[in-house]
C-alpha cells in the first residue's frame, strides 16, 4: 500500500516537472473556456450524482466534492 | 448550470465553486430514482448564490432525500423495520470561495439530518494557477462528524468521524485539451455497519445469527485521471478513470465517458456511458459457515461492498436563455439515465435495474 501511494505520488511529482512547458497562450484558450470544455460540470449534478453512487457502490471519492451524511444504514 | 472558467484552467472541481458574473444567481434541481428492488427516491436541491464583487460568492442552499423502500435487505432482516419504510433526508449547506490572482480558496459546511442519522460536516480548499494558467494545483481537506441512529430507539447513537483530504493537478494539455489527475484519501474511523441487517452464520448443527459487525477503521484511495478533448464544430469528448482501493480490501475501477455537442443558441446535448467494476471485501461473504464453532470477526450483508459491476447511460439536454429582460440568463435542463447493477455474490438479489431522471431550471439576475 505505501509502495502504491509512493508511486502515485511520484508520478504526480513527475507530471509537474514535465508541465513545465506552456502548451497553450492565452489568445489560445478560446475552445478551453467553452463550457463543454469544463472539467467540473455542472455542481449540483455532481453533488447528486455522488450521493447516487455512494449509496449504491463501495467506492468514495476522486470526483471532489462535498456533501453530508449518506445516512446509508 | 454550467460553469463558465474565468481564466483557465482553474481547477473549480476540487474548489465546487461557479465563475459566472452576474450578482444572484438560483438553481434548482429535482432528481427522482426508482429501480426494480422496490425502492425510490426524490431528491430536491437549491442553491442561491451572491456575489459582492467580481472576487468573491457565496452560496447557500437546501437539499432533500425523500426516500421510499421495500428493498430484500430490509425485508428479509428481522428488525423493526421488515417491511417498506418511508425516510426524509434534510441537508442545508453554505460555502464561501475567493479568487485572488492566480489563488483561490474556499470553505464551507454542512449539515444533514434524518431519523436515524446526522453529519456535520466543514471543508476548505485552495488552488494556485501556474505557468500563465496552463497549470493548476489544488487541495481540499474536510471532515464530517456523524451520529448513527437507530429508528424506534432513542437511546442508541453511535459516532463515526470522517477525514477527506484531495489533491489535484490540471494540466492544459494543448489548445483543444486539458488533463488532470487528482488523488483522494478518506479515514473513516466509528461505527460503519448497518443497525438494521443482520447475517446469518451456518455452524455444524444451527444457525445464529449476528448482528451486522464491519470493521471501526477505514482507509480508501482513489486516485482519478480526466482528460477533455475538444472535437469538430463546438463538441467535445470527456473521459475519466477512477482506481479505487481501501484497507477492507474492496478494489474497484470506473470508467466514465460523455460527448457533448453544442447547437446554437444555447442548446447543448450530453450522451453518456458509465462503467462500474468492484471486487468486495475481504471479510465479505454471500454465507458464513462455522465448522469449528468459532464466530467470524465481522459478518456483512451489505451488498454495496459484495463483487458487482455497474452500468449505466444516458442522455442530458441544457438550454441556455440570455437577455430576458431583469433575468440576465435563464437555464432549464433535463437528464434521463437508465442503470443496471449485478450482484455476482449476493444470493437473494442477483441485480437490480432502474433509471433516473432529472430537471433543473436556475437563473441569474
Amino acid at each position: 500500500m505505501k509502495k502504491r501511494i509512493g508511486t502515485v505520488l511520484f508520478a504526480i511529482g513527475a507530471l509537474t516537472l514535465l508541465a513545465s512547458c506552456v502548451r497553450a497562450r492565452p489568445y489560445q484558450r478560446e475552445r478551453l473556456a467553452k463550457p463543454i470544455m469544463s472539467l467540473a460540470g455542472d455542481p449540483e449534478e455532481a453533488v447528486l450524482e455522488q450521493h447516487f453512487f455512494q449509496a449504491r457502490e463501495g467506492a468514495t471519492g476522486g470526483y471532489g466534492t462535498a456533501g453530508g451524511g449518506c445516512g446509508c444504514n | 448550470m454550467r460553469l463558465q472558467l474565468k481564466s483557465i484552467p482553474a481547477a473549480a472541481l476540487l474548489l465546487a465553486g461557479p465563475a459566472l458574473a452576474e450578482d444572484v444567481e438560483v438553481h434548482g434541481v429535482v432528481s427522482m430514482y426508482a429501480d426494480d428492488d422496490a425502492t425510490t427516491v426524490v431528491s430536491p436541491r437549491t442553491r442561491v448564490t451572491g456575489r459582492p464583487n467580481e472576487d468573491w460568492a457565496i452560496w447557500a442552499g437546501w437539499a432533500a432525500d425523500v426516500t421510499t423502500s421495500a428493498s430484500v435487505d430490509v425485508t428479509t432482516s428481522a428488525t423493526p423495520r421488515s417491511k417498506a419504510w418511508d425516510e426524509t433526508r434534510h441537508e442545508v449547506f453554505g460555502s464561501l470561495s475567493t479568487t485572488q490572482g492566480d489563488v483561490g480558496a474556499s470553505a464551507g459546511a454542512v449539515y444533514s439530518t434524518e431519523e436515524d442519522w446526522e453529519s456535520i460536516g466543514t471543508f476548505g480548499g485552495a488552488s494556485v494557477d501556474l505557468l500563465q494558467k496552463n497549470v493548476t494545483l489544488s487541495g481540499r481537506y474536510g471532515l464530517s462528524i456523524e451520529t448513527i441512529g437507530r429508528a424506534m430507539d432513542a437511546n442508541f447513537a453511535r459516532p463515526l468521524t470522517v477525514h477527506t483530504g484531495e489533491a489535484g493537478f490540471t494540466q492544459v494539455l494543448s489548445p483543444w485539451a486539458i488533463g488532470q489527475i487528482s488523488y483522494t484519501l478518506t479515514a473513516a474511523e466509528g461505527y460503519q455497519q448497518s443497525v438494521y441487517r443482520y447475517v446469518p452464520v451456518q455452524r455444524s448443527f444451527s444457525e445464529t445469527v449476528l448482528p451486522e459487525n464491519h470493521p471501526s477503521s477505514r482507509l480508501r484511495h482513489a486516485f482519478t485521471l480526466r482528460a477533455n478533448q475538444h472535437l469538430f464544430s463546438d463538441s467535445a469528448i470527456q473521459g475519466d478513470y477512477r482506481l479505487y482501493l481501501d484497507d477492507w480490501g474492496v478494489l474497484s475501477h470506473t470508467v466514465g465517458l460523455r460527448y457533448l455537442i453544442h447547437f446554437t443558441p444555447g442548446l447543448t446535448l450530453r450522451l453518456r456511458a458509465r462503467g462500474y467494476l468492484q471486487a468486495g471485501a475481504d471479510f465479505y461473504r454471500d454465507e458464513y459457515a462455522s465448522t469449528d464453532g468459532t464466530v467470524p470477526t465481522f459478518v456483512s450483508r451489505d451488498r454495496e461492498i459484495s463483487d458487482l459491476l455497474g452500468l449505466l447511460g444516458g442522455v442530458k439536454a441544457a438550454w441556455r436563455f440570455d437577455g430576458l429582460g431583469p433575468i440576465s440568463y435563464m437555464e432549464v435542463d433535463a437528464k434521463g439515465d437508465v442503470f443496471q447493477y449485478t450482484y455476482s455474490d449476493y444470493s437473494e438479489l442477483a441485480g437490480r435495474v432502474g433509471w433516473v431522471g432529472e430537471g433543473g431550471l436556475g437563473g441569474g439576475f
